[in-house]
């Protein structure tokens, strides 16, 4: 811009000189920003509050919202194309799409553009898995343990869901089919209020000994006889991951007693006592891998404790193994326990033995190096389908025994 | 696979409720630890730029009560976004800006919209000593509509280059050179009337 026409428009400084920014300006200036509400904060901070709680009323309800329609969309698909192990990219590409919808991030979503289909819907799969914790390989079911465990839905959560399974011809969850009570039936707080007058008259409870647990509440017919229904109350320990029931009263729907309709965890000392009434036979099958260890009381005692505190037995720390199992602990020089899975791994797959789906259980002796059993399942319930063993110190694996 | 990595960020909608609530909770919980940087950075503001942020306001609201308002609150909102200035050498140009929108805004108020737009130069408390030309090309300006009034007043008094304005307002380099070709057309016409 050439000077004449700057000075030209400079007749704007000239003819509005008088007009300037003074110090009164600026102390106004930071007056309003340090009070960002100068006509009235109360108000204004309550109308900010309101906002506040309205929006994540909204966003709570948004989510939920999604969620339901999620869950049903992969109903629909595995209406349309059976489960995953019958899907091809399209199917995962709608998968992915709905847990995006969901709102789950999936940021770190692999590459898997230079992968044939197979090995591509292989890592989506375990990809969309990885995104959900659980213990189910069903993405449908991770979906929804998405919401919580199914036992704390609510009852109208429940309800939808059963008529969700009728639609779409997924299996009723442990063959109850939910629904909400219909008119002239007992209503919910009616229901509630039957449901602890039962248990404490039962159980000899006092009143405030529900008051730490969660309640949860289903009404339902069983599949099979879908004209009996039943309420069921269940209070849930809230610090448990899994939703372990403290206390539980089931009964029908007029309010009669059913048979076996009260349950109560047992202590750890009524565990302990029980447990001394199980033959040798059945308390092996707990830990298939320890034919040799001796099951007082105690030591069961030691051992729940170590499956309430690390979940299955195959992910227990090294320590613990060694302390309940009577194992070694590999020194610092040696293959770390990570290492030494990785190798087995690798040996297992350079075999062209499938090893990726197992459950692998790591432990070290002195005499044998690691020793590593593979499970079908998370728990090692059911028979290993590998074992071998890997040198700690020169990660060579010694063979592999099939089951 | 391109189709799948195109909408892996959660959902939008999901976004937007957590930015409007970290706004909120950044509303509430008012001050950080950078206040008084943000505040001595907004001191030099003012001082440097703060006449002719005034002095736009007025051209644009033609009430020097209302300019006053709107220079202040053009401050205030520079104090609060000022992270968004990325180059310090743009200060004016991104002033400027948020000058021109602050002023915008007040311009939506129904009670300004029915105070009527017909100004005379009384109304604008222009200087009577002022000369013949000055007066009558600063009534020219006060008279063009609020989008040419922004060009000229950016362009030509707080003498931004094109590609500055065009950042600002965000549009294109080509669409400020239209809109100034035809700010001075209105400029001439309204002179030569």
């Amino acid at each position: 811009m050439d000077k004449e026409t700057r000075f030209r428009y400079q007749a704007i400084d000239r003819c509005l000189s008088y007009c300037v920014f003074t110090a009164h300006d600026a102390r106004r200036v930071f007056q309003k920003i340090h009070a960002p509400f100068p006509l009235c904060s109360k108000r204004r901070i309550a109308l900010v509050l309101a906002l506040l709680s309205l929006l994540l009323a909204a966003a709570a309800s948004a989510l939920g919202i999604l969620w339901r329609q999620g869950l049903e969309q992969t109903a629909s698909l595995y209406q349309q194309y059976g489960s995953e192990e019958n899907w091809s990219l399209p199917e995962y590409e709608k998968a992915l799409r709905i847990f995006s919808d969901i709102g789950i991030d999936l940021s770190d979503l692999p590459d898997t553009g230079s992968m044939d289909e197979a090995l591509a819907c292989q890592t989506l799969e375990t990809y969309l898995l990885s995104k959900i914790p659980g213990e189910t390989d069903s993405l449908h079911e991770r979906l929804r343990e998405y919401n919580g465990f199914f036992s704390t839905w609510s009852l109208e959560e429940k309800a939808w869901y059963s008529e969700i399974c009728e639609k779409y011809g997924l299996p009723y969850i442990g063959g109850m089919i939910c629904a909400l009570p219909g008119d002239g039936e007992m209503t919910v707080d009616q229901a509630t209020a039957l449901a602890v007058q039962k248990l404490e008259s039962h159980d000899a409870l006092s009143p405030s000994s529900l008051e730490p647990y969660q309640m949860t509440v289903s009404y339902f017919a069983y599949e099979n006889a879908p004209d009996t229904k039943y309420w069921q109350f269940s209070w849930i320990d809230p610090a448990s991951e899994r939703a372990e029931v403290a206390y539980r009263v089931t009964f029908l729907a007029d309010g009669s007693d059913v048979e076996d309709g009260y349950y109560r965890a047992k202590t750890e000392e009524e565990m302990v006592e029980y447990a001394e009434h199980w033959n040798q036979r059945e308390i092996q099958y707990l830990d298939i891998d320890n034919p040799d260890v001796d099951w007082t009381p105690e030591y069961l005692k030691k051992y729940n404790a170590a499956g309430r505190q690390y979940g299955s037995r195959l992910n227990w720390p090294m320590d613990v193994k060694a302390d309940l199992y009577g194992d070694d602990m590999p020194s610092a020089d040696m293959l770390t326990p990570d290492d030494a899975l990785n190798a087995a791994q690798a040996y297992i797959t350079a075999c062209c033995l499938p090893v990726s789906d197992l459950y692998p259980n790591v432990r070290y002796r002195e005499e044998y190096g690691y020793m590593i059993w593979f499970y079908p399942d998370a728990y090692g319930n059911e028979n290993f389908i590998y074992f071998t063993t890997v040198n700690a110190v020169t990660g060579e694996c010694e063979g592999i025994s099939e089951r | 696979m391109e189709s799948i990595l195109r909408w892996y960020t959660p959902h939008s909608a999901v976004r937007k409720y957590i930015k409007i609530l970290a706004e909120i909770v950044h509303l509430l919980t008012g001050t950080s630890s950078v206040q008084d940087a943000r505040e001595e950075q907004i001191a030099h503001m003012m001082a440097d730029y703060g006449t002719a942020i005034k002095r736009i306001c007025l051209m644009y609201l033609k009430d020097p009560g209302l300019a006053e308002e709107a220079a202040q609150d053009t401050f205030v909102k520079a104090y609060y976004k000022i992270n968004t200035l990325h180059d310090e050498h743009a200060e004016r140009a991104w002033l400027s800006a948020i000058a021109v929108n602050t002023c915008k805004d007040y311009l939506r108020r129904s009670w300004i919209k029915r105070r009527g737009k017909d100004v005379s130069l009384e109304q604008l408390y222009i200087e009577p000593s002022s000369c013949r030309e000055d007066r009558q090309l600063v009534e020219a300006i006060a008279s063009l509509d609020k989008e040419h009034k922004a060009m000229i007043l950016m362009r030509y008094y707080q003498g931004l280059r094109v590609s500055e304005i065009a950042e600002q307002l965000h549009c294109s380099q080509s669409s400020v050179y239209r809109r100034l070709e035809k700010a001075e057309q209105l400029l001439r016409d309204y002179m030569e009337e």
